[in-house]
C-alpha cells in the first residue's frame, strides 16, 4: 500500500516539475518584461579596421558607445524600454473567390504594431500593379463613387454604388488616417508600377503595445470584365519613426 | 445505425471544413531591434552594429534584406524613400557602404527565417575616406518574399517589410555645424488672438506648439524646456522630448512625461523611469491673469542657446458669459412675475 502511495507521490511531483520546466518565451517581473530572453547572449564580435568594439553584450538595452572617431547610439535614448518594434499581419493572402459582376466582395486583414521601444511608427502600403490576370487584363484601382466622390491613393471617399467598379481598401481601428470617415470610405492602393509612393495607413506617435487596425479590401467588377484569375502583390512596410 | 453514420459523417465534414478554413489563414509577425541607430563617424572608418530580426509568427518566412536611403517627411518623424532614378544623385560612389559580416548571410541575399526563430545580422557600415562630411539617412529593410502558393480565386498576396532607421553623420571633428530656426512657438488652443494679445479661458489647459527647423549640417536633439510663470509666482516646467530633427526638415517637438510606473501596455527596464512622449500641455485647473511662457533649448546639450517667449492672458470668459446669461434670464423671469402690492 505504501509503495502505491510512494508511486503516486512520485507521479504528482513529476507532473508538477514537468509543468514548471517549459521553455520560456518571456521573462517577467511586476516592473518589466523581456520579450527575447537571450539578451545576455553574445551578439557576435563586431569590429572595424581601426576600432574593436568587443562583444556587444546586452545589445537589446539601449547603449551609448563612444571611441575616437565614433559615436553610436542604438535605440531611443529617452524611452528606456526593451520592447522590440514588431509588426503582424493576420493573413498573408487575400482570396476573393469567384467574382460576380456588380456584386462587391470584401475581405479583411488585421495589422498589429507594438512600438514600446520606439518613439512612434508608420505603416505604409502599396501594390506592385492593379489586379491583373495572366492574360494581361486588369481590374482597375477604384475611383470610388466618382464625381465629387472620386478617391485616390491619398484620399478616401465613399464607395457605395454597385455600379462603381474597381479594387480598393478601407481602414478602421487605431492610428488610421482621418479620411477614412467610416466603413463606406475607400482609397485605391498606391501603384508602384505607376511610380506612386507607398501611402501611410497607420501612423502612431506614442509608444504602446498591440495597436490594431483592420484593412477591408473590396473588389467589384463590371459585366465587361474578361474572365480569368486576377492577382497582385500588396506590400506593407512598418518603420519606427526617428 | 443509419442516423449515427449520418451524424458522424456530418461532424467529419464540418470539422474538415473548419480545419481547411483555419489552415488557409496564415499570419505573419516580425520584430526588429534596435529600432534606430545613430552614428557619428569620421571618413575612412567603419563600425558594426548587431541587429536582431525575429519571426514571431506561425509560418517560416523567406526573406531578403536591403538598405534604402530616405529623406525626412512630415513633421512627426516619417520617412520618404528615395526613388531610384529620381534620387540618383545620392549614389556618387563615395557614400557609406553597407554589408553583413555574417559568415552565412550577405546583405541582399535570400534567407529563411523559421517560425519562432531569431536571426542576428552584424551590419558593417564603412565610410570611404573621400565621403563628404554630411548626414546620410538610410533604412535597413527586411522584407518577406511572397508565398509560393496563390489564392484559389482572384485576390492578392501580402508581403511585409519591417525596417530600422540609420542616421549617419560623417564628420572629421565629430562636431558638425548644428543650427536651427524656431519656426513656431505658439498656443494651440487660444480663445482669442487679437494682434499679439493671446487670450485663453481660465479653465483651458494651454497647449504649446513647438516646431523647429534644422538649418545646419547635422541632425540634433533639442534639449530644453518651456517654463511658464504667472502673476502670483506660479511656475510650471515642461521638458522637451529629445526627438531627432533631421537636416532640411521641420519637426514638431513633443514634451516628456516621466512615470515611475509602467503605463498601460508598456514595459520598461527596471533601472530607469519610463519617459513617455506627451503633448506640451500645462496641467492646470484654473488660470487667471498674465502668464509668460519661455522656450529655451540647446542642441544635443542643455543650454539657453535658442530662446523664444509668448505672453498670454487667462480670463474666465466662459464663466463670465455663463453668469451674464444667467443674470439676463433671471432679469427676464423676474420682470414677468407680477409684483403684488
Amino acid at each position: 500500500m505504501s509503495k502505491i502511495k510512494f508511486i503516486i507521490v512520485i507521479i504528482v511531483i513529476t507532473v508538477i516539475i514537468t509543468q514548471l520546466c517549459h521553455a520560456q518565451s518571456a521573462i517577467r517581473s511586476p516592473n518589466y518584461k523581456i520579450d527575447w530572453p537571450n539578451v545576455n547572449m553574445g551578439a557576435g564580435l563586431p569590429y572595424s579596421e581601426t576600432y574593436k568594439m568587443g562583444v556587444t553584450m546586452g545589445q537589446t538595452a539601449p547603449g551609448l558607445y563612444s571611441s575616437t572617431g565614433y559615436k553610436i547610439r542604438a535605440g531611443f535614448q529617452y524611452i528606456h524600454s526593451i520592447i522590440p518594434f514588431s509588426f503582424s499581419i493576420s493573413d498573408i493572402s487575400i482570396d476573393f473567390g469567384s467574382l460576380t459582376p456588380g456584386v462587391p466582395v470584401t475581405q479583411t486583414n488585421t495589422l498589429t504594431v507594438s512600438v514600446g521601444g520606439a518613439g512612434g511608427y508608420v505603416v505604409k502600403v502599396s501594390e506592385n500593379n492593379p489586379l491583373k490576370s495572366t492574360a494581361g487584363a486588369t481590374i482597375p484601382d477604384t475611383i470610388c463613387d466618382g464625381g465629387a466622390n472620386t478617391c485616390t491613393e491619398t484620399t478616401a471617399k465613399p464607395w457605395t454604388s454597385n455600379s462603381a467598379y474597381g479594387f480598393g481598401f478601407n481602414m478602421s481601428g487605431t492610428d488610421i488616417p482621418s479620411d477614412f470617415v467610416d466603413s463606406t470610405y475607400f482609397r485605391q492602393f498606391a501603384d508602384r508600377n505607376s511610380d506612386e509612393q507607398p501611402q501611410t495607413i497607420m501612423n502612431g506617435t506614442n509608444v504602446g503595445r498591440n495597436k490594431q487596425a483592420t484593412v477591408t479590401y473590396k473588389v467589384n467588377i463590371s459585366s465587361l470584365q474578361p474572365a480569368g484569375r486576377y492577382e497582385n502583390i500588396l506590400s506593407f512596410i512598418a518603420i519606427p519613426t526617428y | 445505425m443509419k442516423k449515427i453514420i449520418t451524424i458522424i459523417t456530418f461532424i467529419v465534414i464540418i470539422t474538415f471544413k473548419i480545419e481547411q478554413g483555419v489552415a488557409r489563414a496564415q499570419s505573419l509577425s516580425l520584430g526588429i531591434w534596435p529600432p534606430l541607430l545613430e552614428v557619428t563617424i569620421q571618413p575612412g572608418k567603419s563600425i558594426t552594429q548587431v541587429y536582431k530580426l525575429r519571426n514571431t509568427g506561425e509560418t517560416d518566412l523567406a526573406m531578403i534584406s536591403k538598405i534604402v536611403p530616405f529623406k525626412p517627411s512630415g513633421k512627426t518623424g516619417d520617412v520618404s524613400f528615395a526613388t531610384p532614378g529620381v534620387d540618383a544623385g545620392i549614389h556618387t560612389g563615395s557614400e557609406p557602404q553597407f554589408s553583413f559580416l555574417n559568415a552565412d548571410l550577405a546583405l541582399g541575399q535570400k534567407f529563411i527565417l523559421p517560425a519562432g526563430r531569431e536571426q542576428e545580422v552584424v551590419l558593417k557600415i564603412k565610410v570611404p575616406k573621400e565621403a563628404p562630411e554630411a548626414d546620410y539617412y538610410f533604412t535597413l529593410l527586411f522584407e518577406t518574399l511572397p508565398e509560393v502558393f496563390l489564392p484559389l480565386g482572384s485576390g492578392g498576396q501580402i508581403e511585409a517589410k519591417i525596417g530600422s532607421n540609420i542616421l549617419l553623420t560623417v564628420s572629421q571633428t565629430g562636431e558638425p555645424k548644428k543650427q536651427i530656426e524656431i519656426k513656431e512657438f505658439s498656443i494651440r488652443n487660444p480663445q482669442f488672438v487679437i494682434r499679439n494679445l493671446i487670450i485663453i479661458d481660465s479653465f483651458t489647459q494651454p497647449q504649446f506648439i513647438v516646431r523647429l527647423q534644422n538649418t545646419g549640417n547635422s541632425f540634433f536633439k533639442p534639449i530644453g524646456s518651456i517654463t511658464t510663470t504667472g502673476w502670483f509666482n506660479q511656475r510650471w516646467v515642461l521638458d522637451l522630448l529629445p526627438e531627432n530633427v533631421l537636416v532640411d526638415s521641420i519637426r514638431q517637438i513633443r514634451c516628456q512625461k516621466s512615470t515611475s510606473q509602467p503605463a498601460s501596455g508598456q514595459e520598461t527596464s527596471a533601472e530607469k523611469p519610463l519617459v513617455l512622449p506627451s503633448p506640451c500641455q500645462l496641467e492646470t485647473k484654473f488660470l487667471l491673469g498674465k502668464y509668460t511662457s519661455r522656450l529655451e533649448l540647446g542642441l544635443d546639450e542643455a543650454s539657453s542657446e535658442y530662446q523664444n517667449q509668448i505672453v498670454f492672458w487667462a480670463l474666465p470668459l466662459k464663466l463670465g458669459a455663463g453668469i451674464i446669461v444667467a443674470l439676463i434670464l433671471l432679469f427676464i423671469v423676474a420682470s414677468k412675475i407680477p409684483i403684488k402690492k
